[in-house]
C-alpha cells in the first residue's frame, strides 16, 4: 500500500494541474492554451525539447557525432588520429603547446569519432523518430517538418512518406510560407506528381507573402523558391503571360533577387516579345 | 585468508539476496516493458525500419536504472545496518571494519552488476530479435565501462552515507552523476566564460568531480562504431578503479571514526 | 586457560563532555552468569560496546579472553545479541544463520548442522522458511539468540534480552539461558527485568551515572536486607552502594 502512495500522489498532482489549467488557464505559468497535460506541465519548454530533438536527428545524420562536441576534436585531438588535411596539421602544431588535458583526451575518444560519415538511403529512417518527437512536442516547429520532409524525399527517396509529412505539416501550419512551399515541392516529385496541387501551393506561398506587411526572416527563401518553380512550369508551358505576372510579383518583393533575374532571363528567351511591352 | 574470503563471500551473498528479493528490480522491469514495448512498435510517420532510437532510449534507461540501483544499494549499505541495529551483532563477530566495508561493498557491486547484466541481456536479446549485430568488442567495452561506473557510484554512495545523512547524500549524487554525465565535458567551456574565484572553482570541480561521461559508450554502440582504442579503454578503467578506491578509503576512514 | 572471561580495569569512556562510563573495574569468571543493572543512561550499553570491541575506552584497559576485543580474532569466542535488532527482513532465519556463519568464517556443513540444532533450541523450525519481516518481536529475539549462539561461544553478551517479550516467550527465554548456564557458558546481560535477573544470575553489577556501585553475588545483596531484588536495587541506587 505504501508503495502506491508516490504513484497516487503523482497521479493526483497531474489531475490537479490539468483541472487547474482548464479552470484558470491564464494563471498557469507558461501555459499553452488548450494544450494537453504535457503542454501545461512543460509550457514553453516543449519548444526547447522540440529543438533538441531536431539537433538529435542532426547528430544521427552525422553518424551519432555529438554536434555540441565538435570543439573536443577540433582543438584537442592530441593523437591526430583523424586529421587528414594539411591545414589541420598546422592547427595541431599550435595546440601542442597547450597543456595536456587527459579528461578532454578521454572524452574526445570515448564518444563517436568525428569522421565524415552520413546517414544515406534507407538508413536515414533512423532520424525519423526524433523528427516525430520534435513535431509532437511542438507542431509549429517548421524546421522539424521541413527537415523531416527533406530526409524522406532526398535521403530516403521515399516520396510518398515525404508527401505525408509535408501534407500534415502544412495542415498544422497553414500560415507558414515554408510549409506551403515544401508541400508544393512534394507534389512535384516523380511518383507523387500533381502539377495542379503543386502550383496551388506555390501560389499559396505568394498569397501568404502578399498578405504580410513585411516579410519575416526565412520567408524570402520559400517565396522565391515558389516563384522560381512557378516560373519554371510557365516556361515549360511557354506561358509568357504567366511569366510576366510572376516577374512583376518577384520585382514587387525584391527587384534584384537572383530569382527575379532568372525570371527576367526566362522571359528574354521566350517569344513573343510583344507581350513584354505591356509590363 | 580463507576465512576472510568466506566472510566477504557471505556479505556478497547477502547483498545479492536483498537486491533480488526487493521489488525494485521487478518494478524497473515492468516500467521498462511499459516504455519500450510501445516504443518498439512505434512507426513514426508510418515509416518502418528505424531501430537506433530504440537502442538509444533502451540504453539510456539502463543507465538510469544502473544509477538508481547503485545509489540505492550503496546508500542503504550501512545506513540500514545502523537503523536496524544489525551492525552491532555483525561487528561483534570476528570481522574487522575493513573486511565488513570491502565485503558489503563488493556485495553491492556484484548485486548492481547482476542487475546491469540482466538489463544488457534483455537489450542484446531485443537487438538480436530485430536483426541487429550487437555482439561486438564495442558491446564488451561498453558493458565493462558501465559496470565500472556502477562500482564507482556504489563507492560514492557508501562514502556519502558516512559523510552526510543518507537522503542528502543520495540526492546529491543523484544530481551530480547525471549532471556530470551530460555536462561534465563542457565544464572547461563554462570556465572560460567566467572569471575570478568562480573560474577556479569550476576548474577545480572539473578535475575533481567523478566524470560519469567517460564510461558512456552508448553513442558508439547505437551508431555501430567500433570499440575504443585499448589505451583509452585502459585509461578509463584505471580512472574508475582509482576513483572507487579513493572513495572506499574515505569511507573506511569515516567508518572507523563513526561512533557506534 | 584464563580464569577471567573478561576484565575491565579502570575503564572510562567519554562522549564530548559526557562521561558515560567512569573508572569502571569489572570482571566475569568462567561459567558465571552476571546481570548488569542500572537505570537508563547509567552506562550499561556503552560498557557492553567496549567489552565487545565496538568502541574503545577513553582510558583504562579492556581484556577479552586475555586479548584486545577491538582485534577481530579476539571476538571469535563471543556471541552478542543487541537490544531489539531488526534482522534482514528479506532473509529467512536459515539464511540469516547461514550469513552469520559465513561472517564467522565457519564452513557450510558446520553452519548447517548448527542451524538445525539451534532452530530446534529456539523453537523456530516451523517458521524457518518465513521471511524475518513477518516475525513477531519474540521470534526476532529468538532469531537473535540463535545468531549469538551460532559459533558456540564461550561468552554470551546480551543487551536487554527480555525487552518486548510476552510472558510465555520470557519463560522460554529464561529456560534457554538456564540451559546455557548448565552447559558452562559465561553469560553477561544487561536488563531492567530484576525478577529475571534474580532467577538467572550468580552475580549482579549495578551501574549508576557511569560508575559501578555494586558488584557481587545476588545472594549477598538479598541477604543484606532480606527482600526481593527490586527493593534492594532501589535501596542501592538511593544509597549509592552497599554497606
Amino acid at each position: 500500500m505504501n508503495r502506491l502512495i508516490p504513484y497516487g500522489t503523482v497521479a493526483v498532482l497531474l489531475v490537479f494541474v490539468w483541472v487547474l489549467s482548464r479552470v484558470a488557464p491564464a494563471q498557469m505559468p507558461q501555459a499553452i492554451a488548450g494544450g494537453d497535460v504535457l503542454s501545461v506541465l512543460l509550457g514553453d519548454a516543449k519548444k526547447d525539447i522540440s529543438g533538441a530533438m531536431v539537433r538529435e536527428a542532426d547528430s544521427y545524420f552525422h553518424g551519432g557525432v555529438d554536434m555540441d562536441c565538435h570543439h573536443l576534436h577540433d582543438h584537442h585531438d592530441y593523437d591526430h588520429a583523424h586529421h587528414d588535411h594539411e591545414d589541420h596539421a598546422e592547427e595541431d602544431h599550435d595546440h601542442e603547446a597547450e597543456s595536456f588535458d587527459p579528461w578532454r583526451w578521454i572524452n574526445a575518444h570515448i564518444r563517436a569519432p568525428e569522421i565524415d560519415r552520413h546517414l544515406d538511403g534507407g538508413k536515414a529512417v533512423e532520424m525519423m523518430p526524433w523528427f516525430w518527437v520534435a513535431i509532437k512536442s511542438d507542431p509549429h516547429n517548421i524546421e522539424a517538418w521541413s527537415t523531416a520532409w527533406y530526409a524522406a524525399s532526398h535521403l530516403m527517396k521515399d516520396e510518398a512518406l515525404a508527401l505525408r509529412i509535408a501534407t500534415e505539416g502544412q495542415r498544422l501550419n497553414p500560415e507558414s510560407l515554408e510549409m506551403a512551399c515544401v508541400l508544393g515541392r512534394a507534389y512535384r516529385a516523380e511518383t507523387t506528381r500533381d502539377q495542379e496541387k503543386s502550383e496551388a501551393m506555390f501560389h499559396k506561398v505568394i498569397e501568404l507573402a502578399e498578405g504580410k506587411k513585411e516579410l519575416e526572416e526565412g520567408d524570402e527563401l520559400p517565396l522565391f523558391s515558389a516563384l522560381g518553380y512557378l516560373a519554371d512550369s510557365a516556361k515549360h508551358r511557354k506561358d509568357t503571360q504567366k511569366l510576366t505576372v510572376l516577374l512583376n510579383k518577384a520585382r514587387q518583393f525584391s527587384p534584384n533577387h537572383p530569382t527575379t533575374r532568372a525570371i527576367e532571363r526566362m522571359l528574354d528567351a521566350s517569344p513573343p516579345p510583344a507581350l513584354r511591352t505591356g509590363m | 585468508m580463507k576465512g576472510s574470503m568466506r566472510r566477504i563471500g557471505a556479505l556478497v551473498k547477502l547483498s545479492l539476496l536483498e537486491l533480488w528479493r526487493r521489488n525494485d528490480m521487478f518494478a524497473l522491469l515492468v516500467l521498462s516493458l511499459v516504455l519500450l514495448v510501445p516504443l518498439s512498435l512505434a512507426r513514426p510517420f508510418g515509416a518502418s525500419g528505424a531501430t537506433r532510437y530504440f537502442d538509444e532510449v533502451a540504453l539510456l534507461l539502463v543507465w538510469c536504472y544502473s544509477l538508481f540501483i547503485a545509489l540505492g544499494i550503496g546508500g542503504r549499505l550501512f545506513t540500514s545496518e545502523f537503523a536496524n541495529r544489525t551492525v552491532y551483532p555483525l561487528l561483534a563477530k570476528p570481522v574487522s571494519r575493513g573486511e565488513l566495508l570491502v565485503g558489503k561493498y563488493l556485495g553491492a557491486v556484484v548485486a548492481s552488476w547482476s542487475a546491469l547484466a540482466f538489463f544488457y541481456i534483455l537489450w542484446v536479446a531485443s537487438s538480436l530479435l530485430r536483426g541487429g549485430e550487437c555482439l561486438t568488442v564495442c558491446l564488451f567495452q561498453a558493458f565493462i565501462l558501465h559496470a565500472l561506473f556502477a562500482a564507482l557510484a556504489v563507492a560514492a554512495a557508501v562514502a556519502g552515507s558516512f559523510l552526510l545523512t543518507p537522503s542528502a547524500s543520495t540526492t546529491l549524487l543523484a544530481i551530480l552523476f547525471p549532471a556530470m554525465f551530460f555536462f561534465g565535458r563542457h565544464l572547461p567551456d563554462y570556465a572560460e566564460n567566467v572569471s575570478g574565484v568562480l573560474r577556479g572553482l569550476v576548474n577545480a570541480f572539473y578535475w575533481i568531480a567523478p566524470h560519469a561521461e567517460f564510461f558512456d559508450m552508448r553513442q558508439r554502440l547505437v551508431h555501430g562504431w567500433g570499440g575504443v582504442e585499448a589505451g583509452v579503454f585502459l585509461a578509463v578503467v584505471g580512472y574508475g578503479v582509482v576513483y572507487s578506491a579513493v572513495l572506499l578509503f574515505l569511507a573506511h576512514f569515516l567508518f572507523k571514526r563513526k561512533r557506534l | 586457560m584464563e580464569d577471567k572471561v573478561f576484565e575491565l580495569d579502570g575503564v572510562s569512556r567519554s562522549f564530548g563532555s559526557l562521561k558515560a562510563v567512569d573508572n569502571l573495574t569489572l570482571s566475569l569468571g568462567r561459567g558465571e552468569v552476571t546481570g548488569f543493572l542500572g537505570t537508563n543512561g547509567a552506562g550499561k550499553t556503552t560498557t557492553i560496546k567496549m567489552l565487545i570491541g565496538l568502541i574503545r575506552p577513553t582510558s583504562g584497559t579492556v581484556r577479552l579472553f586475555g586479548g584486545d576485543p577491538t582485534v577481530s580474532a579476539t571476538r571469535a569466542r563471543i556471541g552478542y545479541m543487541p537490544e531489539m535488532a531488526y534482522y534482514y527482513p528479506y532473509l529467512n532465519v536459515r539464511e540469516l544463520l547461514s550469513f552469520y556463519g559465513g561472517v564467522c568464517g565457519m564452513d557450510k556443513q558446520t553452519v548447517k548442522a548448527r542451524t538445525d540444532e539451534l532452530l530446534e533450541e529456539v523453537e523456530l523450525v516451523e517458521a524457518a522458511k518465513r521471511p524475518l519481516k513477518t516475525y513477531s518481536k519474540g521470534m526476532l529475539q529468538r532469531a537473535g539468540i540463535a545468531q549469538a549462539l551460532l559459533n558456540d561461544p564461550d561468552l554470551l553478551v546480551l543487551d536487554e534480552p527480555f525487552t518486548g517479550l510476552d510472558p510465555l516467550a520470557r519463560i522460554h527465554f529464561r529456560n534457554l539461558l538456564k540451559k546455557l548456564r548448565g552447559q558452562g557458558k559465561s553469560i553477561f546481560f544487561s536488563s531492567h527485568e530484576l525478577g529475571e535477573t534474580e532467577l538467572l544470575c550468580d552475580n549482579v553489577a549495578i551501574m549508576k551515572k557511569g560508575q559501578c556501585i555494586y558488584h557481587g553475588p545476588v545472594d549477598r545483596l538479598a541477604g543484606d536486607g532480606g527482600g526481593n531484588l527490586e527493593r534492594l536495587f532501589l535501596d542501592v541506587l538511593k544509597k549509592g552502594g552497599v554497606a
